[in-house]
């Protein structure tokens, strides 16, 4: 009952802020929103399946590449083609997934940081398609005729699939399939020996953490307006890691944790903001050695039990 | 519900060693059929090459009338063979309860959308699912414990977890790979009678691995020796007891009595 109180609070809080708060606070909320949804992407194939993926920042830069060049090349709109290219990245992701079958654990994640690497270099080097090193703007969303371009605007999009996509990995979580990747990650032959499929079901964790990483990196890209490769390197897709970690793995609202510190530590730090990366990697370092369920496992008792039955 | 076991000429190689060579062996139908002998002797091998977890390098396996032989472990489990293993393959985070949810994994027919959605069907299976693992939790004697992570069970809650997640599959073939060992006297007289209800109620068709006499001989109706990969006898308990070459193989590092 406690934790759905808080949760209509949060609720509340979050529609007030586009009313109440600064826009540059607002842009910020956002920007947690956006980064959630890429970290959910992790949540799922790192902390349900337990596959180390080291790719997440090249299937955002697919997302939001992918959505802006649809538009400014082929004026479809963000509308139709954010939500198409996430799903063409998901299937990449799919494909990505099925060399499990051919290399494992470690070589598995190092074969995931290759394919960020290439990402990358890609996007530095097919210039007519990604404007290079340089990079290219982004065209604006836009309803109506009118862009959308304003903090709250962007806002009043990006806040509501943020909302689901916590929704979706709650939901995950307590479905067949989510049992399913917990199951494989705890034992692939136990598993296989119950009847999952297990190369399908690690192919679906890709899968689903190229959308989200898709989808939160055409969302961020509206945000800034502006794409370059820089921003879609492996420090990020360590990043996007570190704050799966630090939120907590294994709890839907992980991410929002996560990213909310990651976002907003920076901005009240100051003068330290420098030593930032030094901080998050202490951070890291001691989540891992002290909560390895993030945040949110220092909290048990507001953590859903996953699969519990309602009302008994 | 039940089906025959038939496996012909299988075996296996490990680069030097075979581990299995060339065994045949036919289960009946409802029939419980023990597989013993000393330590080394291919009996998990022989588990694994017909649930799928090896590829034969020769021979076949069939269930009732289809051959299985190097089908995928989650192909030959949809096709009703279910197993133990004999250093539990539990899912030690998730709670007793789940771990008999994934066996059922297969019974549950939803899709991701309709669990987002939480449509009636999603609701649906998800009440029926949990229905059945209360009543195989019940069945195995760990209502109490359903909420408890499975790597926190004592051992033996634990092999009876994996008792009931095997059958939550359904199965018309199950494969216990040493259920009694390290049990009490007590315990193991225990299990005698829930595979006898297993196969008298469920019908299953029932292949034992074990060292326990006391188990083997107490319940199976047929028992195949292997010994260095070979098979080395085969019949009713009481042949298999007077067999000189049985009794052979088995002095020095003879059988734990329980
Ligand atoms: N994956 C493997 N790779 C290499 N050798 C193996 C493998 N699996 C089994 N072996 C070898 O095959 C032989 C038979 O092993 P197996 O586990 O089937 O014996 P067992 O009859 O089950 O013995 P125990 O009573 O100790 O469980 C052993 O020599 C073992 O070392
Ligand atoms: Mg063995």
């Amino acid at each position: 009952m406690a934790a759905r109180l808080l949760l209509l609070l949060l609720a509340a809080g979050l529609v007030a802020v586009p009313f109440v708060a600064p826009s540059h606070l607002v842009f910020l909320v956002a920007t947690i929103g956006s980064t959630a949804i890429m970290v959910a992407g992790l949540s799922i194939v790192i902390g349900m399946a337990g596959q180390i993926s080291i790719a997440q920042a090249a299937f955002a830069a697919l997302g939001a590449y992918g959505t802006a060049q649809l538009a400014a090349l082929g004026g479809v709109p963000h509308w139709i083609g954010l939500p198409a290219v996430a799903v063409a990245t998901a299937g990449l992701g799919y494909l990505f997934g099925l060399l499990s079958l051919r290399v494992a654990d470690h070589y598995l994640a190092l074969a995931t940081m290759a394919f960020g690497a290439i990402v990358q270099l890609l996007l530095i080097h097919l210039e007519d398609w990604t404007g290079g090193a340089v990079g290219l703007p982004v065209p604006p969303l836009t309803l109506g005729g009118r862009s959308l371009t304003r903090p709250i605007e962007l806002y009043a999009v990006i806040m509501p699939c943020a909302a689901l996509t916590v929704w979706f990995l709650h939901a995950l979580m307590t479905s067949r399939t989510g049992r399913a990747f917990s199951a494989l990650r705890m034992s692939e032959v136990g598993a296989a020996a119950v009847g999952v499929p297990v190369l399908h079901h690690k192919a679906m964790a890709f899968a689903l953490s190229a959308f989200f990483g898709a989808l939160g990196g055409g969302l961020y890209g509206l945000q800034t307006s502006y794409l370059d490769p820089a921003q879609f390197g492996i420090l990020e897709s360590v990043r996007l890691i570190a704050i799966a970690v630090i939120g907590g793995l294994l709890n839907p609202f992980g991410p929002v944790i996560g990213a909310t510190v990651f976002v907003l530590l920076p901005e009240t730090m100051g003068a330290l903001g420098r030593y930032m990366s030094l901080v998050f990697s202490l951070l890291l370092l001691a989540f891992i050695i002290v909560s390895p369920r993030g945040i949110a496992g220092l909290a048990p008792r507001l953590r859903p039990r996953p699969g519990r039955r309602r009302g008994g | 519900m039940s089906a025959s076991l038939v496996v012909e000429d299988l075996g296996i190689r490990f680069g030097g060693l075979v581990a299995l060579d060339a065994v045949s062996m036919r289960v009946a139908p409802g029939s419980i059929h023990a597989v013993i002998g000393p330590n080394g002797a291919g009996k998990t091998t022989l588990l694994n090459l017909v649930t799928g977890l090896y590829r034969p390098t020769t021979g076949r396996v069939a269930l009732g009338e289809e051959t299985i032989t190097g089908l995928p472990p989650h192909r030959i489990a949809a096709r009703g063979v279910a197993r133990t293993f004999q250093n539990t393959e539990l899912f030690a985070e998730l709670s007793a309860r789940e771990n008999v949810l994934v066996g059922l994994h297969r019974h549950l027919r939803y899709g991701i959308a309709a669990a987002t959605l939480r449509l009636p069907g999603y609701r649906r299976a998800e009440r029926e699912a949990a229905r059945r693992a209360e009543r195989l939790l019940a069945l195995v004697g760990l209502r109490e414990q359903a909420e408890t992570a499975a790597g926190d069970l004592a051992l033996g809650q634990q092999r009876r977890l994996e008792l009931a997640r095997a059958l939550a599959t359904r199965p018309r073939l199950l494969m216990l790979d040493e259920p009694a060992a390290g049990l009490r006297a007590s315990e193991a007289d225990e299990l005698i009678g829930v595979l006898r209800r297993l196969r008298d109620e469920l019908g299953l068709t029932l292949v034992l691995i074990d060292h326990v006499m006391r188990v083997v001989m107490g319940v199976s109706e047929r028992i195949t020796v292997l010994n260095h990969g070979r098979k080395l006898a085969e019949g009713t308990p009481e042949e298999v007891r007077r067999n000189p070459a049985v009794v052979a193989a088995y002095l020095g590092g003879a059988p734990h009595d329980a």
